[in-house]
C-alpha cells in the first residue's frame, strides 16, 4: 500500500502527491491505459523499422529508367521521377527521422532539467538568472531561428541538425518544471533533508527529481514530438540533412509530385509523420494523466457497465 | 539568382496555400468592350515571383522588378539573346570604336521623348556613364569608364581607360539610359527605389500593388506602329503548382516556369494554344574540379570522370530530360555555332565505362581489394560540394556516384549551405563543385570568366569568376589578342577562339554536364508573333533583361 496525500500548487491545481515508496500502483495502472499501449506500439513499430530497416532494404539512391511509377509488386510505394525505390526511401528516412527526434528529446531534456530545476530548488540569483535564461529562449521565434542557423552551418548531417533544433526546445520544459520544483521544495521532508545537512545536489538527485519524474517524461515525450517535426519542417525547406520523411516531402514538392499526381511518393511521408506524432502524443496523454489525475476518464468495468 | 533560401522559404510556406493563393486576380482586366482581343487586352505575365511586389524600378538595383529592364527602360542597342551577331539599334543608331578601343562613339537617335514629355538626347546618355562613374556601387560590370561626352544632341563619346572591343555588349547593351533632368537630383542612385519612373521604353507603369503590376502601351513611343498589345500585368504565384495551374487553366498569356512533364502538365491542356519553348542557351551545368590539388590537377582522372558519366541518362532522370548535351567547347549551341570549330560542333563528350579505367590504368592507378582505384597510397575518392535543396544537382550527383563506383572512382556529396557554397568555391575549398558557367553574352566572356588566369586567384584567395583554378597561357594569349580586336573583325576572333577549345578539349579543366534549359511557356490564344526555334528574334526568358522589353514590344494581338 502506498499512502498519497494530494496537494494544490499555487493554482489550485492538483500536484502529485508525495509517493512513500511501498510499491507504485499508479504505474501499475499505466500499463492497462489503452492510450499508452496503442500509443507504445506505434512508436515502437517505427523504432524498429529505424533499428533494424536500413539493413534489409537496399541502397535507396539507387536511380532507374523506370520513372515515377504507382505501387506495384516490384516497387511496393512505387518510384520517385529519378526511378528510386519510395518504399526503401521511407525505410530509411524512418531512421533519419526518429534518430533526430530521441537525440532532440535527450537534449532538450537534459538541458531543461539542469536549468529549471536547479533554478527552482537554489531560488534567489541564480533562479532569477536561469529564468531570464529560459524566458529569452522562450520568447525566441523558434522555426525561424532554426532555419536562420541552419542556413549558416556548413554540412548538415542528423546530429547537426537534432542539435540546433535542441537549442528552441528546452525552454518550455524548463519553465514547467522549475514550477514544480518550487511547489516540490517547500515540502517538510525537503526542509528535513535540507536541515540533516544534505548537500543540495543529492536532495535535488534523490528527494525531487523521483517526484519530478512523470512529468520529466511527458515534457521528454513532448520534446521528441517537436523534434521530429521541427526537423521535417527543415527539411521541407530544403534544409535538412538527416535524410529524413520531410526531406523525402521536399523532393517530392519539387519534382511536382502533387501536380504530376504522384500521391505515392508524399503521402507516405507524411503519414508516417502523423502517425509517430500521434504514437507519441498518446503516450504523452497518458502520462498527463497519471501527473493530474483529474483527467483521468472513469474506465467503465466491461462486464458490468458500471464505472469503477 | 535569387537567394535559394527565400526562395524556398516563400515556397514551402505557400504550399498552404496552394489552393487559395492560385490565381486571384487573373483574367478579368476589366476588359470593357469584351471583344477578346489582345488590342484591348492586357496579357498576363508570369517572371518567377513568389512574394508581395515591392516597388523598384530603379535600373541600377539588383532588386527591381521584372520588365524595368527593357519594358521600361532601354538601352543604346540590343544584343539578341538568343542569336549571335544579332544586334538591333535601340536608343542609338549606330557606334564606332576610336582610339584602339578607348573611346565609344554613339549617334544617338532623334526625336525620342520620354515618358513626361521632355526630349531624349545625348545629354542623357553622357549623364549616365558619368552617374555610373560617380557611384561605383551601380557599376556592377566594372566598367572603366572615364568620362562621357555629348558633343551635341544627337552625339556623344564615352573614353575609357582601357579598350572595351570585348564589353560593347556590357556597355551598349546592359546599361539603361536615365534621364538627367530627374536623376542629376538623387544622391544616391543604388538606394533610390523610383517608384515614378520616368523612361524611354514601349510600356509605362500603370498600376502597381504587392499581388500584381501593369505596365500599358506608351503612345508617344519612338519606333512607328510599335506595340501593338495593350499592355502586360505580371502575376506572382506562391508556389510553382499554383503557377502550373493557372498555366493549364489559360491564366497565364506568358510564364517562364519549370513544369515536369510538361506535355502532360500544361500543353495536353490545350494543344492548340498551349506553346513552349526550351531556352537552353544561358547555362551550362558543369562539375568545375580544383585543378590546384590533387586528384583533379591529372588530366587522366578528370577524362576518366568524364567518360564514366552516362550524361543522357542524367538528363532524363535529374534534369526531367530537358537539357541538352553541352559541347567540348564550352559554349552554348546553337547561340554560339558560328563560333565553334566545325569538328567540335557535334562532338559529344563521350559515355565509355571501360575505356574509363583503361584511362586510370595508363596513369598508373590500380585497382584495390575495395573495388577502387588508388596510386601511391591515395584511393581515388573526392567530394563535390552541393548547394544544399538543389534537388536536381543533388538528383545528377546521385546518379554520377554510382556510375562513378563501377569504374573504381569514389565519389561523395556533401551538401553545405548557399552562403557557405559561395565562400567554398570563391576561396577553393574544395575537391569538385557542381555548378551553372555562364557569360555577360559574348563567346569572350564565357572563356574569360571561366578560363582566364586574371579571373582566379590562389587557393585561400577569393577568385572572380575561374573558380576551378584554371591557368594557360596560351588561353591567356588567345583572350589578351581578343581584347584588342574590334568587334567587327569575325575572323580573326574566330581564330582565337578555335585556339581555345583546342586546348579546352585537349585538357577537359572541366567537365560538363548539360546545357540547362530554362522552359518558357506561352499561349496563342490572345498573342502572336511570340519568337520560335525558326524566328529566335529574341530571348524569350520573362525575367529581367534587355531581351524582355524585345518580345513585349514586337508582340501581335492573335488573329
Amino acid at each position: 500500500m502506498a499512502t498519497i496525500e494530494t496537494q494544490h500548487d499555487v493554482t489550485g491545481e492538483v500536484v502529485p502527491g508525495v509517493v512513500v515508496p511501498t510499491g507504485r500502483p499508479r504505474w501499475r495502472g499505466l500499463l492497462h491505459s489503452r492510450k499508452l499501449v496503442t500509443g507504445l506500439g506505434i512508436v515502437g513499430f517505427f523504432g524498429l523499422v529505424a533499428v533494424v530497416g536500413p539493413l534489409l532494404v537496399g541502397d535507396p539512391q539507387l536511380v532507374s529508367d523506370d520513372r515515377l511509377l504507382g505501387p506495384s509488386a516490384a516497387h511496393l510505394l512505387g518510384t520517385t521521377n529519378t526511378g528510386q525505390d519510395v518504399f526503401r526511401q521511407l525505410v530509411v528516412a524512418t531512421r533519419g527521422s526518429m534518430v533526430v527526434g530521441l537525440v532532440v528529446g535527450v537534449l532538450a531534456t537534459v538541458v531543461s532539467v539542469l536549468v529549471g530545476v536547479v533554478g527552482g530548488y537554489a531560488g534567489g540569483h541564480t533562479d532569477e538568472g536561469l529564468s531570464l535564461f529560459s524566458n529569452v529562449f522562450l520568447v525566441l521565434p523558434g522555426l525561424p531561428l532554426v532555419v536562420l542557423i541552419t542556413d549558416y552551418v556548413q554540412t548538415r548531417g542528423a546530429l547537426a541538425i537534432a542539435l540546433i533544433v535542441s537549442i528552441t526546445a528546452w525552454a518550455g520544459s524548463a519553465r514547467v518544471l522549475r514550477a514544480q520544483t518550487l511547489s516540490l521544495r517547500s515540502r517538510d521532508y525537503v526542509d528535513a533533508a535540507r536541515v540533516s545537512g544534505e548537500p543540495g545536489w543529492r536532495i535535488i538527485t534523490f528527494e525531487i527529481l523521483p517526484n519530478l519524474l512523470p512529468l520529466i517524461a511527458a515534457q521528454f515525450v513532448f520534446a521528441v514530438i517537436g523534434g521530429i517535426l521541427t526537423e521535417a519542417a527543415l527539411a521541407f525547406l530544403g534544409l535538412g540533412g538527416a535524410g529524413s520523411w520531410g526531406t523525402m516531402l521536399y523532393f517530392a514538392q519539387n519534382s511536382q509530385a502533387l501536380s504530376l499526381g504522384a500521391w505515392w511518393w508524399f503521402v507516405p511521408p507524411g503519414l508516417a509523420i502523423a502517425l509517430v506524432g500521434a504514437g507519441l502524443a498518446l503516450i504523452n496523454f497518458s502520462l498527463d494523466e497519471l501527473i493530474n489525475p483529474r483527467l483521468r476518464v472513469a474506465r467503465r468495468d466491461r462486464r458490468t457497465g458500471r464505472a469503477r | 539568382m535569387r537567394s535559394p533560401l527565400a526562395r524556398r522559404l516563400l515556397a514551402a510556406l505557400a504550399t498552404a496555400t496552394l489552393v487559395v493563393g492560385g490565381a486571384a486576380g487573373c483574367g478579368d482586366d476589366g476588359d470593357a468592350d469584351g471583344s477578346g482581343t489582345a488590342e484591348g487586352k492586357i496579357i498576363n505575365v508570369f517572371s518567377g515571383a513568389n512574394a508581395g511586389f515591392v516597388p523598384n524600378f530603379n535600373p541600377f538595383s539588383q532588386n527591381s522588378v521584372a520588365g524595368t529592364h527593357s519594358v521600361l527602360y532601354e538601352a543604346l542597342l540590343y544584343f539578341n539573346g538568343a542569336r549571335a551577331d544579332d544586334v538591333q539599334p535601340q536608343l542609338a543608331t549606330g557606334y564606332e570604336f576610336a582610339d584602339n578601343g578607348r573611346t565609344l562613339n554613339l549617334t544617338v537617335r532623334d526625336g525620342v521623348k520620354w515618358s513626361d514629355g521632355t526630349p531624349f538626347t545625348a545629354e542623357d546618355v553622357a549623364f549616365t556613364f558619368n552617374l555610373i562613374r560617380d557611384h561605383q556601387k551601380i557599376n556592377h560590370n566594372g566598367l572603366p569608364i572615364v568620362e562621357a561626352v555629348a558633343a551635341d544632341p544627337t552625339h556623344v563619346s564615352i573614353k575609357f581607360s582601357q579598350g572595351v572591343y570585348t564589353r560593347l555588349n556590357l556597355i551598349a547593351g546592359r546599361i539603361y539610359i536615365v534621364p538627367k533632368h530627374l536623376w542629376s537630383a538623387i544622391a544616391d542612385p543604388s538606394a533610390f527605389t523610383n517608384e515614378k519612373p520616368v523612361a524611354t521604353g514601349a510600356f509605362t507603369v500603370a498600376s502597381f500593388s504587392q499581388q500584381n503590376y501593369v505596365f500599358e502601351r506608351n503612345p508617344n513611343y519612338w519606333e512607328a506602329g510599335k506595340p501593338k498589345i495593350k499592355g502586360l500585368r505580371f502575376h506572382q504565384f506562391a508556389s510553382a503548382d499554383s503557377a502550373i495551374a493557372a498555366l493549364g487553366a489559360g491564366q497565364l498569356d506568358w510564364a517562364g516556369s519549370f513544369i515536369a512533364d510538361i506535355d502532360k502538365q500544361y500543353v495536353s491542356r490545350d494543344p492548340e494554344h498551349n506553346k513552349y519553348l526550351n531556352e537552353s542557351q544561358l547555362y551550362l551545368t558543369n562539375l568545375i574540379p580544383n585543378l590546384d590539388k590533387a586528384p583533379f590537377n591529372s588530366v587522366a582522372v578528370r577524362k576518366a570522370v568524364s567518360l564514366a558519366l552516362d550524361r543522357d541518362q542524367i538528363i532524363k532522370l535529374a534534369f526531367s530530360g530537358y537539357g541538352k548535351h553541352a559541347s567540348p567547347a564550352q559554349l552554348p549551341r546553337p547561340l554560339w555555332d558560328d563560333y565553334i570549330k566545325p569538328e567540335y560542333k557535334d562532338r559529344k563528350l563521350e559515355f565509355d565505362p571501360a575505356r574509363a579505367e583503361q584511362t586510370l590504368q595508363q596513369d598508373g592507378w590500380t585497382k584495390g581489394a575495395d573495388g577502387i582505384y588508388a596510386k601511391a597510397g591515395r584511393r581515388l575518392s573526392f567530394t563535390v560540394k552541393v548547394v544544399q535543396g538543389y534537388n536536381d544537382y543533388i538528383s545528377a550527383l546521385q546518379i554520377m556516384t554510382q556510375a562513378l563506383k563501377s569504374v573504381g572512382i569514389e565519389m561523395k556529396t556533401q551538401e553545405v549551405s548557399f552562403t557557405a557554397f559561395s565562400t567554398d568555391q570563391q576561396t577553393g575549398d574544395f575537391d569538385m563543385i557542381i555548378t551553372n558557367l555562364y557569360s555577360e553574352g559574348t563567346a569572350y566572356s564565357w572563356y574569360s570568366r571561366g578560363f582566364a588566369s586574371k579571373t582566379t586567384a590562389p587557393l585561400g584567395q577569393q577568385a572572380g569568376s575561374n573558380y576551378g583554378r584554371y591557368r594557360n597561357p596560351s588561353v591567356d594569349a588567345a583572350l589578351l589578342v581578343m581584347e584588342n580586336t574590334p568587334p567587327d573583325q569575325k575572323d580573326a576572333l574566330r581564330a582565337e577562339l578555335f585556339k581555345i577549345q583546342d586546348v579546352l578539349v585537349e585538357e577537359l579543366p572541366y567537365i560538363p554536364i548539360q546545357q540547362s534549359s530554362s522552359l518558357i511557356e506561352y499561349r496563342t490564344e490572345n498573342i502572336s508573333n511570340f519568337p520560335t526555334e525558326q524566328n529566335h528574334y529574341a530571348l524569350t526568358t520573362p525575367y529581367n533583361g534587355p531581351d524582355m522589353g524585345i518580345v513585349a514590344k514586337n508582340l501581335l494581338p492573335a488573329g
